[in-house]
């Protein structure tokens, strides 16, 4: 009897005997039907999770961020440098050009870049929260790649758009005064331990001053995508209060209106010979689109794309020249009564006692701006956009009004960005980095994916060997009672006629058989699963990233619930291939005994 | 060929039960035998023995002109199939066939095409009056129309030999007499018919008779 004929009795056995192909035609499909579902979501899972998780990590882990640490020096002492995971120590100077130099040398780096703030005093706004008024402290321009560690969104600077900002929720903060009824409040000295910083939200205040910062509640989804408004410029608030050191603290004493108001009489007496007050006061308004968050304590910056902060630092230095009256400004004014930026021919730099290099001094408020400052206790305004010049012994030569002295200044700066060519080549970077003296440990959370990879490929492997394991099994069990139920009926073929070979191919058939209809429901089924699932799969997965991995990570993208409807064909087809293999040599067991059951014995058997 | 049947000092021994002891007979092509004995004479033996089912453990069996005791598994299949038909007591019709597909399964299984088949099934049901039955299942049928089956399902492959085994057993006296009538049909044609019973009734319309007790022909 030929095969096609073995095929055609099994198919009427089939339909005869539905209740008992089932044994093997559920299992059958509930093993496929589930391992189509396992195996598929574990490799959608893990193309989600490439997506949205370790493609951050991966540019995260691309990225190098090599940070100089300040040292400080005890009295008596050497000076000593302090190492913290993650940057480098120097007592030199900031980083510069040269430092790009020898580091874009290394091979692996692609490129380097040194952060450096935007020397812009003051950058408020008042549209991130409603009605509170907040202020970014400082802005960095970043090339397009290293923001990628930030944000998925557009980085990229086009003149007329909103320019994209990723903001940093360390500035979420809401200043006020607390007088407590008072007029006068003194706040005693305290002294911190070296190294002691404020978390994120903190504002390291002492609780007695009356200028009091509080954080701002946020919802990170409420804050990405939103434009608001950016004040650059303007000048500084009326001081509403005077301070002044006292034997046991710091006095603060509340002014009164009058007093304000002379204040502000006095500064517009001060700025208005020399510049238009209402447009040097007028800040310049910008729209910025949030495209990214920083919540991380050790971090302060903002960022935006490095050519939208030249065009903003050409717009505050042009705003400021516009304003320029024609009345000249000497030098003694330039060191006495007005401070800005300051330029030594070399960086610019924002002039509030913080990287002015060569110096080697902090200048503060109230004092003049250099050596040759002749009265250093006149009362002095910050004017924004103002670049005053020094010479290289530190003495004010004059204003420059030249919008391109940002453009055409050395930017150096504390921390540098590296970007490396790809993981395997960050080890090495890592390593010839240290060579060269800038001692940088690895901390990078690379281990996560290959956990994550390692955890999938465990699950799949696990499935198919529980696959192949309990498709054997049921194959076995399954074919053993239908051969043993069909004693008689094998009596009857071998009575008829019907050979050895004729019986073990009849049982192999069926065997094949009723595993393609389980083969095809289950297909169907899991394959209709997977599919169904997919909604199910991207809301659970989106709302693992929003309770945990966003807390740990700055970019985490969501991901489409379409990534969770594919089937992974491959191991489909490897699955189909392996079941009917399966089926055909397992099913030669039963099959043999089949064949050779005695023809008397099997009729007797009635 | 003279003799459809020839047995010479046949015997079959089981591990403690000698079920034939040396039986040699001879049946005339074209004639009929009722083999008839109490229970545990031999006679279910002596039937599988002619058909092949089972191997003598001594002597010769010719059938049809084939000694079959010396045939292989496969000659022996195909010699059972082509040349043997077989009756029994509780039909053993498949259950998941048709009684046209029961009949054309023997065909099938000699490589006849399936259609040619079941054609050449219907007609062998009609000559039984089963025209009326063609696509029923067993389950539907009497024991009689099953029997009736059974017995086209083994002329399906126009035998030599017809062997039955107590074909009257599971049936009442009118349809077990309608057997008789049917087997009386195929003897005339030229078909032997060997058959198992009990009743002697039954084996008075035989033209042969053997008698066997305790493995040995009384």
């Amino acid at each position: 009897m030929n095969i096609v004929n073995s095929f055609y009795l099994n198919i009427k056995k089939l339909f005869s005997h539905k209740k008992k192909a089932m044994f093997l035609i559920i299992p059958v499909a509930l093993l496929v039907g589930l391992s189509i579902v396992i195996t598929s979501e574990a490799k959608n899972i893990l193309k989600a999770s490439e997506e949205s998780i370790f493609g951050t990590l991966t540019d995260q882990a691309l990225t190098l961020e090599l940070t100089k640490q300040p040292t400080f020096q005890r009295s008596g002492e050497g000076g000593g440098s302090q190492v913290r995971f993650g940057q480098s120590s120097s007592t030199e100077e900031n980083f510069s050009s040269s430092d790009v130099d020898k580091i874009e040398s290394i091979d692996g780096v692609i490129n380097a870049s040194i952060l450096s703030t935007l020397p812009i005093s003051r950058i408020n706004t008042t549209s991130l929260f409603e009605n509170i008024s907040t202020s970014v402290n400082q802005l960095v321009g970043i090339d397009k790649g290293f923001a990628s560690q930030y944000t998925v969104d557009d980085f990229s600077y086009t003149e007329g758009r909103a320019i994209p900002i990723v903001i940093n929720a360390n500035d979420f903060m809401q200043r006020y005064e607390d007088w407590q009824g008072k007029e006068s409040i003194t706040v005693k000295f305290e002294m911190r331990r070296p190294g002691e910083g404020a978390a994120v939200g903190s504002s390291g205040q002492n609780e007695d001053s009356p200028v009091k910062t509080k954080a701002i509640d946020y919802e990170k989804k409420d804050l990405i995508g939103k434009e608001i408004i950016l004040e650059i410029g303007g000048l500084d608030e009326i001081q509403t209060f005077t301070t002044e050191p006292g034997n046991t603290g710091m006095i603060f004493t509340r002014l009164t209106e009058d007093e304000i108001a002379q204040n502000e009489a006095d500064r517009i007496a001060a700025i208005s010979p020399y510049w238009d007050y209402e447009k040097i006061n007028t800040p310049m308004a910008y729209t910025f689109k949030v495209v990214g968050l920083i919540e991380n304590a050790m971090e302060r910056s903002s960022y935006i794309p490095e050519e939208a902060a030249s065009e903003l630092m050409k717009g505050y230095i042009q705003n400021q020249i516009e304003a320029r009256t024609s009345k000249t400004l000497d030098t003694d004014l330039l060191n006495n009564n007005f401070t800005g930026m300051t330029y030594d021919g070399l960086s610019l730099s924002s002039g509030s006692g913080f990287n002015v290099p060569k110096m080697g001094r902090m200048v503060g408020f109230g004092s003049g701006n250099a050596m040759n400052s002749s009265d250093s206790n006149s009362e002095s305004y910050a004017i924004p956009g103002l670049v005053i010049e020094f010479d290289d012994e530190g003495n004010v030569v004059g204003e420059i009004n030249d919008v391109s002295v940002y453009d055409n200044s050395a930017i150096t700066g504390t921390t540098i960005f590296i970007r490396v060519k790809d993981i395997y080549s960050r080890t090495d970077v890592i390593h010839q980095l240290n060579d060269l003296g800038y001692a940088y440990q690895d901390l990078s959370d690379l281990d996560v994916i290959d956990e994550l990879k390692s955890t999938l490929s465990t699950v799949v492997l696990l499935t198919s060997i529980v696959f192949i394991g309990l498709s054997i099994v049921v194959t076995i069990f399954t074919m053993g009672k239908f051969v043993s139920e069909a004693k008689r009926e094998i009596g009857i073929h071998r009575a008829l006629g019907m050979t050895k070979s004729n019986i073990r191919i009849l049982f192999i058939s069926q065997a094949v058989l009723y595993t393609l209809v389980g083969y095809v429901i289950g297909a169907a089924g899991g394959i209709a699963t997977t599919i169904g699932l997919s909604g199910a799969m991207n809301i659970a997965f989106n709302n693992f990233l929003s309770k945990t991995l966003e807390e740990a990570f700055s970019v985490v993208n969501p991901v489409d619930s379409s990534i969770f409807n594919h089937i992974d064909w491959q191991m489909f087809g490897l699955y189909s291939i392996l079941l009917f293999v399966i089926a055909i040599t397992i099913s030669l067991i039963p099959a043999n005994h089949a064949a050779n059951t005695s023809p008397v014995e099997a009729i007797r058997g009635e | 060929m003279k003799n459809i049947i020839e047995l010479e000092s046949v015997s079959k021994k089981y591990p403690h039960v000698k079920a034939l002891n040396s039986i040699t007979y001879r049946l005339p092509v074209g004639e009929s035998l009722a083999v008839i004995g109490p229970s545990g004479s031999g006679k279910s033996t002596f039937l599988n023995l002619l058909g092949g089912l089972d191997k003598p453990t001594g002597g010769k069996i010719i059938v049809a002109g084939k000694e079959i005791s010396k045939l292989s598994d496969k000659e022996l299949s195909e010699f059972r199939n082509k040349t043997i038909g077989f009756i029994f007591q509780f039909f053993n019709l498949h259950d998941f066939f048709t009684a046209k597909e029961n009949v054309a399964f023997p065909l099938l299984i000699s490589g006849r095409p399936r259609l040619e088949s079941l054609k050449e099934a219907e007609k062998l049901l009609v000559r039984m009056g089963l025209q009326d039955r063609l696509n029923y299942k067993p389950k539907f049928m009497s024991g009689g129309e099953m029997q009736r089956v059974a017995i086209a399902r083994a002329l399906a492959n126009n035998p030599s030999l017809i062997l039955a085994d107590e074909p009257t057993g599971n049936l009442d006296r009118g349809n077990a007499e309608k057997v008789v009538e049917i087997f009386d049909m195929i003897a005339k044609s030229g078909v032997s018919v060997v058959t198992i019973t009990h009743d002697e009734s039954i084996s008075r319309q035989f033209k042969n008779t053997l008698r066997l007790d305790k493995g040995a022909i009384k």
